[in-house]
Protein backbone atom coordinates (compact mmCIF):
# COMPACT_ATOMS: atom_id res chain seq x y z
CA UNK A 1 0.00 0.00 0.00
CA UNK A 2 1.47 3.46 -0.87
CA UNK A 3 2.98 5.40 2.01
CA UNK A 4 0.90 8.54 1.34
CA UNK A 5 -2.25 6.48 1.83
CA UNK A 6 -0.99 4.98 5.09
CA UNK A 7 -0.05 8.33 6.66
CA UNK A 8 -3.67 8.89 7.66
CA UNK A 9 -4.33 5.34 8.84
CA UNK A 10 -4.58 4.60 12.59
CA UNK A 11 -1.73 2.93 14.47
CA UNK A 12 -3.83 -0.18 15.05
CA UNK A 13 -4.68 -0.57 11.38
CA UNK A 14 -1.03 -0.10 10.50
CA UNK A 15 -0.05 -2.80 12.95
CA UNK A 16 -2.59 -5.20 11.41
CA UNK A 17 -1.21 -4.36 7.96
CA UNK A 18 2.31 -5.00 9.26
CA UNK A 19 1.24 -8.34 10.72
CA UNK A 20 -0.23 -9.25 7.33
CA UNK A 21 3.12 -8.55 5.66
CA UNK A 22 2.81 -4.96 4.39
CA UNK A 23 6.39 -3.60 4.33
CA UNK A 24 5.35 0.06 4.13
CA UNK A 25 3.32 -0.16 7.35
CA UNK A 26 6.48 -0.81 9.38
CA UNK A 27 8.13 2.31 7.97
CA UNK A 28 5.12 4.50 8.73
CA UNK A 29 4.78 3.10 12.26
CA UNK A 30 8.51 3.61 12.89
CA UNK A 31 8.39 7.20 11.64
CA UNK A 32 5.29 7.90 13.74
CA UNK A 33 6.11 6.14 17.01
CA UNK A 34 9.89 6.01 17.39
CA UNK A 35 10.37 9.79 17.99
CA UNK A 36 7.83 9.66 20.85
CA UNK A 37 9.33 6.53 22.31
CA UNK A 38 12.86 7.90 22.02
CA UNK A 39 11.88 11.27 23.50
CA UNK A 40 10.18 9.65 26.48
CA UNK A 41 13.05 7.21 27.08
CA UNK A 42 15.59 10.04 26.84
CA UNK A 43 13.68 12.09 29.42
CA UNK A 44 13.57 9.14 31.81
CA UNK A 45 17.14 7.92 31.37
CA UNK A 46 19.09 11.09 30.53
CA UNK A 47 21.30 8.90 28.38
CA UNK A 48 20.85 8.98 24.62
CA UNK A 49 22.59 5.68 23.89
CA UNK A 50 20.55 3.81 26.49
CA UNK A 51 17.38 5.54 25.30
CA UNK A 52 18.09 4.38 21.73
CA UNK A 53 18.55 0.80 22.95
CA UNK A 54 15.27 1.01 24.87
CA UNK A 55 13.52 2.43 21.78
CA UNK A 56 14.79 -0.40 19.60
CA UNK A 57 13.76 -3.00 22.19
CA UNK A 58 10.28 -1.49 22.65
CA UNK A 59 9.71 -1.40 18.90
CA UNK A 60 11.00 -4.97 18.60
CA UNK A 61 8.42 -6.06 21.17
CA UNK A 62 5.77 -4.28 19.12
CA UNK A 63 6.77 -6.16 15.96
CA UNK A 64 6.78 -9.40 17.93
CA UNK A 65 3.30 -8.91 19.39
CA UNK A 66 1.77 -7.63 16.13
CA UNK A 67 0.22 -10.96 15.01
CA UNK A 68 -1.43 -11.42 18.43
CA UNK A 69 -2.51 -7.78 18.89
CA UNK A 70 -6.10 -7.64 20.05
CA UNK A 71 -7.75 -4.71 18.33
CA UNK A 72 -9.70 -2.32 20.53
CA UNK A 73 -8.21 -3.39 23.87
CA UNK A 74 -5.46 -0.77 24.23
CA UNK A 75 -3.90 2.06 22.29
CA UNK A 76 -0.59 1.11 20.76
CA UNK A 77 1.06 4.29 22.03
CA UNK A 78 -0.16 3.56 25.58
CA UNK A 79 1.21 0.02 25.36
CA UNK A 80 4.54 1.35 24.08
CA UNK A 81 4.82 3.97 26.83
CA UNK A 82 4.19 1.22 29.37
CA UNK A 83 6.87 -1.01 27.84
CA UNK A 84 9.34 1.88 27.81
CA UNK A 85 8.51 2.75 31.43
CA UNK A 86 9.21 -0.82 32.52
CA UNK A 87 12.40 -1.08 30.46
CA UNK A 88 13.68 2.22 31.89
CA UNK A 89 12.83 1.10 35.44
CA UNK A 90 14.84 -2.09 34.86
CA UNK A 91 17.76 -0.13 33.45
CA UNK A 92 17.75 2.33 36.33
CA UNK A 93 17.69 -0.50 38.85
CA UNK A 94 20.69 -2.04 37.07
CA UNK A 95 22.38 1.36 36.96
CA UNK A 96 22.01 1.78 40.73
CA UNK A 97 24.03 -1.40 41.15
CA UNK A 98 26.95 0.06 39.18
CA UNK A 99 28.65 3.50 39.19
CA UNK A 100 26.10 6.17 38.32
CA UNK A 101 25.91 8.58 35.43
CA UNK A 102 27.32 12.00 36.27
CA UNK A 103 24.98 14.95 36.03
CA UNK A 104 27.18 16.40 33.28
CA UNK A 105 26.33 13.36 31.16
CA UNK A 106 22.76 14.57 30.77
CA UNK A 107 21.97 14.76 27.05
CA UNK A 108 22.28 18.02 25.20
CA UNK A 109 18.88 18.48 23.61
CA UNK A 110 19.02 19.77 20.06
CA UNK A 111 17.20 23.01 19.34
CA UNK A 112 14.55 22.81 16.66
CA UNK A 113 14.72 26.09 14.76
CA UNK A 114 15.37 29.82 14.96
CA UNK A 115 18.53 31.86 14.99
CA UNK A 116 21.81 30.37 16.13
CA UNK A 117 21.77 32.33 19.41
CA UNK A 118 18.18 31.53 20.28
CA UNK A 119 18.75 27.90 19.30
CA UNK A 120 21.67 27.71 21.67
CA UNK A 121 19.59 29.29 24.43
CA UNK A 122 16.77 26.89 23.77
CA UNK A 123 19.20 23.98 23.94
CA UNK A 124 20.50 25.34 27.26
CA UNK A 125 16.94 25.55 28.58
CA UNK A 126 16.16 22.00 27.53
CA UNK A 127 19.37 20.75 29.13
CA UNK A 128 18.56 22.63 32.35
CA UNK A 129 15.06 21.14 32.34
CA UNK A 130 16.49 17.67 31.81
CA UNK A 131 18.88 18.09 34.70
CA UNK A 132 16.02 19.26 36.91
CA UNK A 133 13.89 16.28 35.82
CA UNK A 134 16.78 13.97 36.68
CA UNK A 135 16.56 15.12 40.28
CA UNK A 136 12.93 14.05 40.65
CA UNK A 137 12.04 10.62 42.05
CA UNK A 138 11.41 8.15 39.19
CA UNK A 139 7.61 7.99 39.53
CA UNK A 140 7.24 11.77 39.75
CA UNK A 141 9.49 12.22 36.70
CA UNK A 142 7.46 9.67 34.72
CA UNK A 143 4.18 11.34 35.65
CA UNK A 144 5.39 14.87 34.87
CA UNK A 145 6.94 13.86 31.54
CA UNK A 146 3.87 11.89 30.45
CA UNK A 147 1.46 14.65 31.49
CA UNK A 148 3.28 17.84 30.58
CA UNK A 149 5.72 16.85 27.82
CA UNK A 150 4.06 13.87 26.14
CA UNK A 151 0.66 15.52 26.69
CA UNK A 152 -1.23 12.44 27.85
CA UNK A 153 -4.44 12.49 29.90
CA UNK A 154 -4.37 11.25 33.50
CA UNK A 155 -6.42 8.06 32.83
CA UNK A 156 -3.93 7.04 30.13
CA UNK A 157 -1.00 7.78 32.44
CA UNK A 158 -2.72 5.68 35.11
CA UNK A 159 -2.80 2.76 32.66
CA UNK A 160 0.86 3.22 31.76
CA UNK A 161 2.04 3.49 35.36
CA UNK A 162 -0.42 0.90 36.68
CA UNK A 163 -1.85 3.38 39.19
CA UNK A 164 -5.17 4.97 40.00
CA UNK A 165 -6.02 8.32 38.43
CA UNK A 166 -5.89 10.07 41.81
CA UNK A 167 -2.40 8.73 42.45
CA UNK A 168 -1.33 10.07 39.06
CA UNK A 169 -2.78 13.50 39.85
CA UNK A 170 -0.92 13.53 43.15
CA UNK A 171 2.37 12.42 41.56
CA UNK A 172 2.08 15.01 38.80
CA UNK A 173 1.31 17.83 41.21
CA UNK A 174 4.15 16.91 43.58
CA UNK A 175 6.54 16.45 40.68
CA UNK A 176 5.69 19.79 39.20
CA UNK A 177 6.10 21.55 42.54
CA UNK A 178 9.49 19.86 43.05
CA UNK A 179 10.54 20.83 39.52
CA UNK A 180 9.57 24.45 40.17
CA UNK A 181 11.58 24.43 43.41
CA UNK A 182 14.66 23.02 41.65
CA UNK A 183 14.44 25.61 38.87
CA UNK A 184 13.59 28.49 41.22
CA UNK A 185 15.92 31.41 40.86
CA UNK A 186 17.45 30.05 37.67
CA UNK A 187 15.50 32.20 35.24
CA UNK A 188 18.70 33.77 33.92
CA UNK A 189 20.34 30.35 33.58
CA UNK A 190 17.34 29.19 31.61
CA UNK A 191 17.88 32.05 29.16
CA UNK A 192 14.52 33.78 29.51
CA UNK A 193 16.18 37.12 30.32
CA UNK A 194 18.55 36.69 27.35
CA UNK A 195 15.58 35.95 25.12
CA UNK A 196 13.94 39.16 26.20
CA UNK A 197 17.14 41.10 25.53
CA UNK A 198 17.46 39.53 22.08
CA UNK A 199 13.88 40.41 21.24
CA UNK A 200 14.52 43.98 22.32
CA UNK A 201 17.69 44.14 20.21
CA UNK A 202 15.75 42.92 17.14
CA UNK B 1 11.46 30.21 38.34
CA UNK B 2 9.19 32.87 39.67
CA UNK B 3 5.89 31.19 39.06
CA UNK B 4 4.19 28.14 37.53
CA UNK B 5 3.52 29.99 34.30
CA UNK B 6 7.24 29.95 33.46
CA UNK B 7 7.46 26.25 34.27
CA UNK B 8 4.45 25.62 32.03
CA UNK B 9 6.17 27.55 29.26
CA UNK B 10 9.35 25.57 29.72
CA UNK B 11 7.46 22.26 29.65
CA UNK B 12 5.48 23.38 26.60
CA UNK B 13 8.74 24.27 24.88
CA UNK B 14 10.08 20.81 25.70
CA UNK B 15 6.89 19.23 24.34
CA UNK B 16 7.31 21.17 21.10
CA UNK B 17 10.95 20.11 20.72
CA UNK B 18 10.93 16.80 18.86
CA UNK B 19 13.45 14.10 19.58
CA UNK B 20 14.56 12.91 16.18
CA UNK B 21 15.85 9.36 15.96
CA UNK B 22 19.14 8.99 14.12
CA UNK B 23 19.15 7.28 10.74
CA UNK B 24 21.13 4.43 12.29
CA UNK B 25 18.44 3.86 14.94
CA UNK B 26 15.65 3.96 12.35
CA UNK B 27 17.59 1.47 10.24
CA UNK B 28 18.01 -0.86 13.24
CA UNK B 29 14.28 -0.66 14.03
CA UNK B 30 13.29 -1.34 10.43
CA UNK B 31 15.75 -4.23 10.19
CA UNK B 32 14.06 -5.78 13.23
CA UNK B 33 10.65 -5.15 11.66
CA UNK B 34 11.68 -6.87 8.44
CA UNK B 35 13.18 -9.82 10.30
CA UNK B 36 10.01 -10.32 12.36
CA UNK B 37 7.55 -9.86 9.51
CA UNK B 38 5.75 -12.56 7.55
CA UNK B 39 5.63 -11.89 3.78
CA UNK B 40 2.46 -10.51 2.23
CA UNK B 41 -0.12 -13.16 1.20
CA UNK B 42 0.32 -11.99 -2.38
CA UNK B 43 4.07 -12.56 -2.10
CA UNK B 44 3.53 -15.93 -0.45
CA UNK B 45 1.30 -16.91 -3.44
CA UNK B 46 3.70 -15.67 -6.08
CA UNK B 47 5.66 -18.91 -6.24
CA UNK B 48 2.59 -21.05 -6.77
CA UNK B 49 1.24 -18.66 -9.39
CA UNK B 50 4.50 -18.94 -11.31
CA UNK B 51 4.01 -22.72 -11.46
CA UNK B 52 0.59 -22.33 -13.04
CA UNK B 53 0.06 -24.71 -15.99
CA UNK B 54 1.48 -28.12 -16.85
CA UNK B 55 4.23 -28.03 -14.21
CA UNK B 56 1.74 -27.11 -11.50
CA UNK B 57 -0.52 -29.96 -12.68
CA UNK B 58 2.41 -32.36 -12.46
CA UNK B 59 3.45 -31.22 -8.99
CA UNK B 60 -0.15 -31.42 -7.77
CA UNK B 61 -0.43 -34.94 -9.21
CA UNK B 62 2.81 -36.02 -7.55
CA UNK B 63 1.62 -34.59 -4.24
CA UNK B 64 -1.74 -36.34 -4.65
CA UNK B 65 -0.07 -39.71 -5.23
CA UNK B 66 1.88 -39.48 -2.04
CA UNK B 67 5.03 -37.62 -2.99
CA UNK B 68 8.24 -38.40 -4.84
CA UNK B 69 9.08 -41.87 -3.39
CA UNK B 70 5.57 -43.19 -4.01
CA UNK B 71 5.62 -41.95 -7.60
CA UNK B 72 9.09 -43.51 -8.14
CA UNK B 73 7.82 -46.91 -6.96
CA UNK B 74 4.73 -46.63 -9.12
CA UNK B 75 6.83 -45.73 -12.16
CA UNK B 76 9.14 -48.73 -11.62
CA UNK B 77 6.18 -51.11 -11.36
CA UNK B 78 4.73 -49.65 -14.57
CA UNK B 79 7.98 -50.06 -16.50
CA UNK B 80 8.37 -53.67 -15.26
CA UNK B 81 4.82 -54.49 -16.34
CA UNK B 82 5.39 -52.94 -19.76
CA UNK B 83 8.57 -54.99 -20.22
CA UNK B 84 6.83 -58.24 -19.34
CA UNK B 85 4.03 -57.46 -21.77
CA UNK B 86 6.18 -56.45 -24.74
CA UNK B 87 9.25 -58.68 -24.40
CA UNK B 88 9.61 -61.75 -26.73
CA UNK B 89 8.80 -64.96 -24.75
CA UNK B 90 11.78 -66.65 -26.45
CA UNK B 91 13.97 -64.71 -24.16
CA UNK B 92 12.41 -66.59 -21.28
CA UNK B 93 12.80 -70.09 -22.71
CA UNK B 94 16.17 -70.60 -21.13
CA UNK B 95 14.64 -69.87 -17.80
CA UNK B 96 11.68 -72.18 -18.30
CA UNK B 97 13.99 -74.94 -19.61
CA UNK B 98 16.06 -74.64 -16.53
CA UNK B 99 13.05 -74.85 -14.28
CA UNK B 100 11.46 -77.85 -16.13
CA UNK B 101 14.15 -80.47 -16.78
CA UNK B 102 14.00 -82.93 -19.72
CA UNK B 103 13.52 -85.89 -17.43
CA UNK B 104 10.26 -84.63 -16.18
CA UNK B 105 7.36 -86.62 -17.56
CA UNK B 106 4.27 -84.77 -18.25
CA UNK B 107 1.37 -87.13 -18.52
CA UNK B 108 -1.21 -86.22 -21.07
CA UNK B 109 -4.60 -87.27 -20.00
CA UNK B 110 -7.71 -87.11 -21.98
CA UNK B 111 -10.23 -85.89 -19.56
CA UNK B 112 -13.11 -85.82 -22.03
CA UNK B 113 -12.52 -88.61 -24.67
CA UNK B 114 -16.15 -88.60 -25.77
CA UNK B 115 -15.80 -85.18 -27.28
CA UNK B 116 -13.00 -86.16 -29.63
CA UNK B 117 -15.49 -86.86 -32.32
CA UNK B 118 -16.45 -83.23 -32.33
CA UNK B 119 -12.93 -82.16 -33.28
CA UNK B 120 -12.50 -84.76 -36.01
CA UNK B 121 -12.60 -83.32 -39.49
CA UNK B 122 -14.03 -85.53 -42.14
Amino acid sequence: MPRDTLDEVSDETLLVLYANGDPVAARVLTARLSPRVLGYATRLLADRAEAEDVTQEAMLRLWRIAPQWRTGEAKISTWLYRVVTNLCNDLKRARRRRPGVALDDAPEVAASSGSAVSSLMQADRMTALQRALDQLPDRQRQAVVLRHIEGLANPEIAQIMDLGVEAVESLTARGKRALAAILAGRKADLGYDDDAEEREAV
Amino acid sequence: MDNDLDLDALLAEAAATPTKPSEALSARILADATAMQRPLPAQRGTASRKRFGLWRWVTDLVAGLGGGPAVAGLSLAGVAGLFLGVADPVALQSITALLSSDTTMVARMDLLPATDILWTEN
